[in-house]
């Protein structure tokens, strides 16, 4: 009775030491994603600091962005009348812009990404207006050029188009 | 102390005065007031018996046999050890320690002896030489009691009632004779010269007189049993079976209780660490929730502030007027060349153009100037479809 008695005081005190060195365990994961959180909480709040110096402007849908992006395109291709095709880069004849959105380094902020592809130049001063026209692009709407290349007459163009 | 003699009468000393009580109503009151008392008792059997002495139980349980064969009533024995595996076995009749113990009570009484036991350590105590056998005939006036001692070996104390002190050396040698017919083959003494030792002076005369031959001695000592219970080993007790069972009871409840005790320290140990490391996990897992909360806050804050600035942001990264720059390029490069390709590439903080020039077939092969735009220029010397041409690559 009395060595069952201290047996079972002993098993009660191995489930407690179980108990506190699984705890311990937790403690100390705890402890190590509370640091790792604290140095990205750091890492965001200088990041958050940094941003400050930038201009706010209101949003702007990335539907509306792509609206605005179609109609300057056109309105270059009616001044210069230089075909200027642009894909998202799909296989499918019918696809939602929606397929191609992707994530941006910007939080709550989506990209579309848009190859424009123009052909058949005459001569060079029509790729610098082609060229003049892509940064006037660029600076009308939130279209972001990423790379510029010709090879043989033709210039593609890859970039993203921003929104929220 | 209180040292007291059961008989037919019951004689008690404070260790300086003796006195007399009567069995009866007024004893138990007489008794309650007193403090630790030492008794000895002399109505008690005695007998000599082997038992192997080396494993105790057993021992005790073959002593306490071979006394229930001799003696047929329910005793309580207490055994000492005389010589290698021979035994000497006294029992008191149960009901006679139950009388004493109702009249005193246990926790009062420090030791409980044999009356035989007391006069032996009386004896030894006065230094007698106790090598050959000696007769201790107590006078308590109206009893005489007869007791032989022979070493350790005592017998059965005789009780004669006679105030004559003149006839009684018939009895005293019956008893010796019985003690040594008792003793069977555990005598050891039969033929050393026996001694008669007695408290009563007048009656030691009467005996030397009686049988000139025998050796007697007077001690001057009124009640000797009195005295000889302030030598005994106070360990020696008589105890009812109730009390052994209620002892070992509340040994068992201690050792319970104990056991209990250091089982329960021992989870209380665990208990602590337990709470301890549980309380340095709260703190950690709080901190941590605090962080936590704190990082959905900076995210939500920093998803806002990047929908809010990244226009200007994009206005920001968009640098470079790319026909301005074509331009630039294309007038400071001789007119021998052409531009097979070029490529305009974003790198994170500015851009790159790069372009494969070739030489016109009926033109020179022109060193390229490293000037204005192209004064940091990397230029190389490449193939391009079987012509000669230049690599260049400026960063805007």
């Amino acid at each position: 009775m009395n060595k069952m008695m201290i047996w079972v005081g002993l098993i009660i005190a191995f489930l407690f030491i179980e108990g506190a060195l699984n705890l311990r365990v937790q403690e100390q994961e705890a402890q190590k994603s509370k640091d790792h959180l604290a140095a990205e909480n750091q890492r965001l709040e200088g990041e958050i600091n940094h941003k400050q110096s930038f201009k706010k402007n209101e949003p702007r849908y990335i539907s509306k962005a792509f609206n605005l992006f179609v109609n300057q395109m056109k309105i270059f291709e009616a001044f210069s009348g230089t075909q200027m095709n642009f894909s998202l880069g799909g296989r499918k004849e019918k696809e939602s812009i929606e397929d191609h959105f992707v994530p941006t380094h910007f939080r709550g902020v989506k990209a579309l990404p848009i190859l424009i592809n123009v052909q058949k130049f005459s001569n060079q001063t029509d790729m610098g207006e082609v060229l003049n026209d892509i940064f006037l692009l660029e600076n009308r709407t939130d279209f972001k050029v990423s790379e510029i290349s010709s090879e043989n007459n033709a210039l593609v163009v890859k970039g993203e188009l921003y929104g929220i | 102390m209180n040292y007291l003699l059961f008989n037919n009468e019951i004689l008690m000393s404070d260790g300086q005065v003796a006195q007399r009580m009567i069995k009866g109503a007024d004893l138990k009151a007489c008794v309650d007031s007193i403090g630790q008392a030492r008794i000895c008792c002399v109505d008690v059997d005695v007998m000599i018996a082997s038992a192997p002495e080396d494993y105790l139980d057993k021992k005790d349980n073959i002593l306490v046999q071979k006394f229930i064969e001799m003696y047929s009533d329910e005793y309580i024995t207490l055994n000492e050890r005389i010589s290698q595996n021979i035994f000497q076995v006294m029992g008191i009749k149960a009901k006679l320690v139950k009388e004493i113990y109702a009249l005193i009570p246990s926790s009062k009484v420090e030791s409980l002896v044999p009356y035989a036991y007391t006069i032996r350590s009386f004896l030894m105590n006065k230094q007698i030489d106790m090598t050959k056998p000696i007769i201790f005939v107590d006078d308590l006036g109206q009893e005489k009691l007869i007791t032989v001692i022979d070493g350790l070996k005592f017998s059965r104390t005789r009780t004669i009632n006679t105030d004559s002190t003149e006839n009684i050396l018939p009895d005293i040698k019956r008893s010796y004779i019985n003690f040594h017919k008792k003793l069977g083959g555990f005598s050891e003494n039969t033929n050393s010269d026996l001694v008669i030792i007695t408290n009563n002076q007048q009656m030691a005369h009467s005996i030397k007189i009686s049988d000139p031959e025998l050796l007697v001695d007077f001690l001057d000592c009124q009640y000797p049993a009195l005295e000889g219970l302030k030598y005994i080993d106070p360990q020696i007790k008589y105890r009812i079976h109730e009390e052994i069972i209620r002892e070992r009871k509340d040994k068992e409840w201690h050792s319970r209780v104990k056991s209990f005790m250091i089982a329960s320290s021992i989870s209380l140990l665990g208990l602590l660490f337990f709470g301890f490391n549980q309380i340095a996990y709260s703190l950690a897992a709080r901190a941590f929730d605090t962080e936590k909360l704190k990082n959905i806050q900076l995210k939500e804050m920093l998803e806002k502030m990047d929908q809010e600035i990244y226009r200007d942001a994009l206005r920001q990264m968009k640098g470079v007027n790319y026909s301005l720059k074509f331009f630039e390029i294309s007038n400071v490069l001789p007119s021998t060349y052409d531009i097979s390709t070029f490529k305009f590439t974003s790198r994170q903080e500015h851009w790159i153009f790069d372009a494969y020039l070739f030489a016109q077939d009926d033109q020179f092969y022109d060193e390229i100037p490293r000037i204005k735009i192209l004064k940091k220029a990397e230029i190389k010397d490449f193939f391009i479809k079987d012509h000669p041409g230049k690599y260049l690559k400026v960063a805007l």
